[in-house]
């Protein structure tokens, strides 16, 4: 898979100035997504489903065999393989029309949690200590909580999507998040890292993960 | 694949892979860890309110059912009473804020789902919890029914 980081800090001062005003916030975290960085590879584990039961909220059996089988509807179509005159060589499998196929949004969400729980784990914290979970709450913001046994706690919050972009919706999320976090800090002032972790969901089932880090000093 | 042993050793990956006692003892340990030294608070509630939500499946899964959310309250603060009695954790003043701020995740305003995996009707026989929750809806009515 691809990743991109994206690394942004802000002291707890400044969060705080910049959570009355939650445009300027916004704007800020859009900002530093739309930078071009060159992705890194990350192999994705063979063992994804053991993944996705550690890191997901819902159960699934074969979150990645949902997904395989929704794009393989989708590219038989007939839309990816036509004659030159534009004619579909393959008949549709399910239905008729592209909006009729929908991919399961349980498999997709518990994919992208899986994936960034995955890469979370190969992630270190302030002391160059690596981070592992700590806990996944339940219906309740952040997704999930690593730490590094040294006082740096990580923060995360996942979105996973089929579709091309992610990075709007992780702006979003990341306003909340932000704000937790800087509640938190007020009453115990351990060193606070949020993970915003967008997970687009490639035909053939592969992934592009996006990753915004922001620090709060 | 080291990843992956990591995972398995942690309280997290006990709990995941459903080894609750194990689990359990491995939460109390990180919470003593966290309010002792440089621990973090955040890091010590957050192991409370897991123990919290292991002891809450582990009534579900042994079929436990309780006549009244008081009784449930109480079963639920003598069993963490007692872990910590055996991992000889003395913090009498957070156990009663952590203890306070799961109850009232337990309890949201005595209705709406619980914030744990377990919801406190599962745990409640059942004409406990709807009168329960009767009781409280009459409580946050503000209609003046004189007028």
């Amino acid at each position: 898979m691809e990743v991109y980081e994206y690394n942004l800090s802000f002291s707890s001062s400044q969060l705080g100035r910049l959570l009355n005003d939650k445009t300027d916030l916004r704007y800020r975290l859009r900002r530093e997504l739309k930078k071009a960085y060159f992705p890194t590879k990350l192999a994705t584990p063979s063992t994804l489903q053991y993944y996705v039961d550690m890191y997901g909220e819902q159960v699934t059996v074969n979150a990645e065999a949902d997904l395989a089988r929704y794009f393989k509807f989708q590219s038989s179509r007939g839309f990816g393989a036509t004659t030159l005159g534009g004619i579909p060589t393959v008949v549709p499998l399910l239905a008729t029309h592209p909006g009729d196929v929908k991919p399961s949004n349980t498999a997709i969400s518990v994919l992208a949690e899986g994936i960034a729980g995955f890469y979370m784990g190969t992630k270190a914290g302030h002391t160059g200590y690596r981070l592992f979970p700590a806990a996944r709450l339940v219906g309740e913001a952040p997704d999930l909580v690593f730490e590094d046994g040294r006082s740096t706690i990580a923060l995360i919050q996942v979105k996973g999507t089929q579709e091309p972009d992610v990075k709007g919706r992780m702006a979003d999320s990341g306003i909340p998040l932000l704000q937790y976090a800087a509640n938190e800090k007020h009453y115990d002032p351990s060193s606070y890292i949020c993970f915003v972790i967008g997970v687009i969901i490639v035909p053939s089932v592969d992934f592009q993960l996006h990753s915004l880090r922001i620090e709060i000093l | 694949m080291n990843n992956q042993i990591i995972l398995e050793d942690t309280a997290y990956g006990l709990k995941r892979r459903g080894e609750f006692d194990r689990a359990l003892l491995a939460y109390a340990k990180e919470y003593r860890r966290n309010t002792q030294g440089e621990g973090s608070r955040y890091l010590a509630r957050l192991c409370f309110e897991q123990m919290v939500d292991i002891i809450l499946i582990k009534y579900l899964r042994d079929q436990l059912r309780f006549d009244t959310s008081v009784s449930l309250l109480n079963t639920l603060r003598d069993d963490l009473e007692q872990i910590f009695e055996e991992m000889q954790i003395r913090d009498a003043e957070d156990f009663h804020e952590f203890f306070n701020r799961s109850r009232k995740k337990l309890f949201p305003r005595g209705r709406g789902k619980s914030a744990f995996s377990v919801d406190r009707n599962q745990l409640l026989t059942p004409r406990v919890a709807e009168f329960e929750d009767m009781h409280a809806m009459v409580k946050d009515d503000k209609t003046d029914y004189k007028t």
